[in-house]
């Protein structure tokens, strides 16, 4: 992508900023953080300053603007933009608790991603000491039902239906929900402060965990966005290893998607296993190209590390027809069959509106009726060449999104098969990666940001670089932090208790990808 | 067999009650057969999963139940602090519960514990209580998750317990009878020893499944609607409410509330067998012998549909039952009259 | 790999009988720290089969024997580690699984990671299964070395 357009505000002016830009078309609040100037930085040599960083997206135009608003650092407050974006709620308390930003007009600003306790140290601070952390245990982790803790229902952690360490503390009369908070932060592993300790290579790794299923598309953007600041190419072959790589993947994740989560959901167990053996296929793919089965290490700066071994070709042939014919067999079994498409259907409706306004992307996305898909948006390689095809819905429930799901899995299928027929001929190592991105390489001074379509939406990645060969700061936009917000923006609406796991799964949250 | 032609003094051993209530149709066989049907369970769902399940616990994984079972008892039973003193009750009296059910069960009109005119009526009676007892079971454990469970539970019941009892008013009207011995008798089963218990009854010649498909369907959904069987576990959702009222029972009173719903699935299997197929009858094999085979195969089919369906939602349970069986079950009854009618049965 | 009744298991020693029983039934939580639990439940599903062996899951602590550490330890989920260790009855085990539990795996360095799950949980793991995440036939293996031990009467209290 080219240079980000920056506007700059102040405290004062910016939600009227907000308000003026959100008229011109720009809808989505991609993420709200911001980024530490330290007085020996290398970005900007004498600054000394907190940035709050304002990411906007137009879906119309597809352009994006970052508003950002310099702060002093002993007193940074801004106003809250949840009035112009709704879905700014849970970025604003994030960039509270781990910069100190303090968000004036925010209903709740209690820790998402640190522990209740935390006391008043900020992580992403770069003067920030981890020996001075320390947390109270004690601290009352729920503010629904004060002084009554026992009448909290906890849907959360270690519950078989919160799909991972995430989830809900509600309030219940019998089945229905009266009022739900949400309980995040279980896997905080702090990719974002261990990108800067990394080095752009090292960063690879640290990158693919930021989502257990969907690695792939996490490496992809990483190594467009070191390639945009450093100004390399990619060879063509390795662009057209890059899809294949990054939708099998895909595949692989929304199997899982189809089996254990949404399927579990039900406790619907033939299509869970049946699922998740199909999805063996797929990793045989992978394992035979990448070595892994889950996390892979394939995508570097500059290219990818290792050619299609031989026989791929027909392996893929043979395991992708197989799991063709698999999709209807699913879309017969779960989308036809009558229990479940009662239990499907019209759940947590969004229009394209609120999606937009929470900054839900990706299938949630699509399945609203808004055709964006970001491998189009962003003109990554190849995929205009091979003729991609957004899938949308127009219900905009539960139903409508399994069937983009389905419909994607389709459109993966033809693009890996299409991708190894056109594959370019040459298995030198000039045709795998660009050799000017080296594992020690300094990157020189630039900010960037790179966007893709990861299996769960939007994913996008803040680079700022400082000239040495680790990063000044890496902000990873997740798309499940937003998603998981639309889950409670519509529990909050009024739900039921029995609604709950199938529509963390319809969602498709991702616990690795929300907290980071 | 030769246990079966012990005599003592001048009555045989297999006659006594005492024989009846332990050793066959009763403890030890409920053991054997809960034992064997855990791993059949497990095996089944599996090859619908396309796996394995248990296989080297054992040959071919049979002594895998007893190994669980022997495990569970082993482990430490925690009991809350704060969990009511009927805690441990509970699941004791579940078993004992179902065991009364078995009792009731005519394997044969020889092997049956209890054996009276109206045992149908007492069989209702069991079964009702079965859904307030897992409601006691959620409420005595003090937890959330124990008493979501129990409240489901309880509104399960309110969902099938009118349309359970619809269900068996044809076979009612059809045999005369109110015991289950009756109503075996009724379809043309002739009688393998002298009973002591008059049983009236009007004998119809025919298995009441050739006259009553509908009802026999029904039935199969009232009982697995009953026994908290997929498509209608939604009180064991783990989705949903973790384990449902047994969230908070581990290790020997998990065992026994295992056991026990396991029983109950046999039970009522044999319910629909006595009802529907026969009961005993059958050519070349002992009596005894065709029911439990009976038995096994409607309670695999029961199987086979827990495995290979989804769980319904709370409120779509409730719909389906009053909207959809209730009148269902109305209408069947209405068929019974004009098929009693054009037939001339009285 | 076969597993009948092992040569090991003499009928008339209870002890042994009881070892052979406790190691052919553990059922793990289902209780999921981080990444390496998409291994598990690949673990559990067609290509790899664990319940073979009989290791299934348990959903509440109260049914289940192992606590499989499968991720990397976040701070704010420790109180609930040492809860859900609490609640689970005894003879229960500890299973590591993948770099993060036992070193803090590709998280060194962070500020919200605790490097060891022995810092959480007082206990010592029957097994250390390297890998990030490891193979199911890993996972696997963890839990015959948990039986293995189990059986040697090296681990636990019965």
């Amino acid at each position: 992508m080219a240079e980000i357009e920056k506007i700059t505000a102040t405290p004062e002016t910016l939600v009227d900023t907000a308000l003026g830009l959100k008229k011109a078309g720009f809808t989505f609040l991609e993420f709200m953080s911001a980024v530490d100037y330290v007085p020996k930085n290398k970005v900007e040599p004498g600054a000394n300053r907190i940035d709050a960083v304002y990411m906007l997206w137009n879906p119309g135009t597809n352009e994006q603007k970052m508003i950002t608003v310099p702060l002093p650092r002993d007193n940074p407050v801004v106003p809250t933009v949840m009035p112009v974006w709704e879905g700014a709620n849970w970025h604003e308390r994030e960039a509270h608790e781990l910069f100190g930003i303090d968000i004036k007009g925010h209903p709740n600003l209690s820790h998402l991603l640190l522990a209740e306790g935390w006391n008043d140290t900020y992580p992403l601070r770069k003067d920030f000491k981890v020996e001075e952390v320390e947390i109270d245990w004690n601290a009352p982790t729920s503010k629904l039902a004060e002084g009554e803790p026992e009448r909290v229902y906890h849907f959360a952690v270690q519950h078989p239906g919160a799909h991972g360490p995430m989830g809900f503390d509600l309030l219940l009369d019998g089945n229905r929900i009266l009022d739900a908070e949400s309980r995040i932060g279980y896997v905080h592993r702090t990719l974002e402060k261990l990108g800067e300790q990394r080095n752009y290579y090292q960063n690879i790794l640290n990158m693919e965990r930021g989502c257990i299923m969907c690695g792939m598309p996490y490496i992809e953007v990483w190594a467009r966005a070191v390639e945009e600041l450093l100004g390399i190419e990619v060879p063509e072959k390795a662009k057209y290893l890059r899809l294949i790589a990054v939708e099998l993947n895909r595949l692989s994740s929304h199997l899982i998607w189809m089996g254990p989560q949404q399927g579990g959901d039900f406790s619907y167990m033939p299509v869970a296993m049946w699922a998740m053996g199909d999805r063996e296929k797929v990793l045989d793919l992978l394992e035979a190209l990448t070595g892994g089965r889950i996390t892979f290490a394939y995508i570097r700066p500059g290219g990818v590390r290792w050619d299609i071994p031989e026989r791929f070709r027909e392996m893929a042939e043979k395991n992708l027809r197989y799991l063709e014919s698999r999709i209807p067999v699913y879309e017969e079994m779960m989308f036809k069959e009558p229990i479940v498409k009662e239990r499907l259907t019209g759940l947590g409706k969004l229009t394209p509106q609120e999606a937009i306004d929470i900054g839900a992307s990706g299938p949630v996305l699509r399945a609203t009726g808004v055709a964006h898909d970001t491998r189009k948006d962003a003109h990554i390689p190849i995929y205009e060449d091979l003729g991609f095809q957004i899938v949308t819905q127009t219900a905009g429930d539960a139903w409508a999104r399994g069937m983009v799901r389905l419909g994607e899995m389709k459109e993966s299928i033809r693009l890996i098969l299409d991708a190894l027929d056109r594959l370019p001929p040459g298995n030198s190592e000039a045709d795998l990666f660009n050799r000017k991105a080296m594992p020690w390489m300094k990157v020189p001074v630039g900010e960037t940001y790179a966007v893709t379509e990861s299996c769960r939406g939007r994913l996008g990645i803040h680079l700022i670089s400082d000239g040495t060969n680790t990063p000044y700061r890496t902000k990873i936009r997740g798309p499940s932090f937003s998603n998981m917000y639309a889950v409670e923006h519509i529990l909050k609406k009024g739900s039921y208790l029995y609604d709950i796991p199938v529509l963390i799964g319809s969602m498709d949250v991702c616990p690795a990808d929300m907290d980071r | 067999m030769c246990v079966l032609r012990i005599w003592i003094g001048d009555k045989m051993l297999a006659d006594s009650l005492l024989f009846k209530l332990f050793v066959f149709p009763g403890t030890v066989f409920s053991l054997v057969v809960v034992l064997f049907l855990f791993w059949w369970w497990r095996k089944v769902g599996a090859a619908i999963q396309s796996r394995y399940g248990p296989k080297h616990v054992g040959p071919a994984g049979t002594l895998q139940t007893i190994a669980d079972v022997v495990k569970l008892i082993a482990k430490e039973s925690i009991i809350p602090e704060k969990a009511s003193r009927w805690f441990w009750f509970m699941p004791v009296f579940s078993f004992v519960l179902s065991f009364l059910f078995l009792s009731l069960i005519p394997f044969t009109d020889h092997w049956v514990i209890l054996d009276f005119d109206t045992s149908l009526i007492m069989l209702f009676a069991v079964m009702a209580i079965e859904p307030l007892l897992i409601f006691l079971v959620g409420w005595a454990s003090y937890n959330k998750y124990g008493l979501a469970g129990a409240e489901r539970a309880g509104i399960q019941m309110l969902a099938y317990e009118v349309f359970l009892a619809l269900t068996f008013v044809p076979i009612i009207m059809l045999s005369h009878s109110w015991s289950l011995v009756g109503i075996v008798y009724a379809q043309g089963v002739s009688p393998t020893w002298a009973t002591p218990v008059a049983h009236t009854f009007v004998n119809r010649g025919v298995w009441f499944a050739v006259v009553q498909p509908l009802a026999l369907l029904l039935s199969v959904i009232a009982v697995m609607m009953a026994m908290h069987i997929k498509p209608f576990d939604i009180p064991d959702a783990e989705p949903e409410v973790i384990y449902g009222a047994s969230t908070e029972y581990g290790g020997p009173f998990y065992a026994l509330q295992m056991l026990s719903h396991f029983l109950m699935m046999f039970l009522g299997s044999g319910l629909i067998v006595s009802m529907f197929f026969g009961g005993w009858e059958g050519p070349y094999l002992p009596h005894v012998a065709w029911f439990v085979l009976k038995t096994l195969t409607v309670g695999t089919t029961i199987m086979f549909i827990q495995h290979s369906m989804p769980r319904l939602r709370l409120s779509h349970m409730m719909e389906i039952a009053w909207k959809k069986l209730v009148p269902l079950a109305f209408l069947n009854i209405f068929i019974t009259l004009i098929i009693m009618e054009v037939l001339g049965w009285v | 790999m076969t597993h009948e009744v092992p040569e090991g298991v003499n009928p008339r020693d209870i002890a042994s009988v009881l070892s052979w029983v406790k190691g052919s039934s553990l059922w793990n939580l289902h209780f999921c720290f981080g990444c390496c639990s998409t291994e598990i439940a690949a673990a559990m599903m067609p290509r790899f089969d664990i319940e073979r062996f009989g290791f299934a899951p348990a959903d509440t602590p109260r049914q289940a024997d192992v606590l499989v550490a499968n991720g990397p330890i976040a701070r704010k989920i420790v109180p609930r580690i040492q809860r859900l260790w609490a609640q689970m009855p005894d003879p229960k085990y500890l299973v590591v699984i993948g770099a993060c539990p036992m070193s803090g795996g590709p998280y060194q360095g962070s500020y919200n990671i605790v490097t060891d799950i022995r810092d959480v949980l007082d206990v010592e793991p029957a097994a250390f299964i390297p890998g990030c995440p490891p193979n199911p036939e890993g996972i696997l293996e963890a839990f015959i070395m948990l039986k293995n031990r189990i059986k040697e009467g090296s681990y636990g209290r019965n």
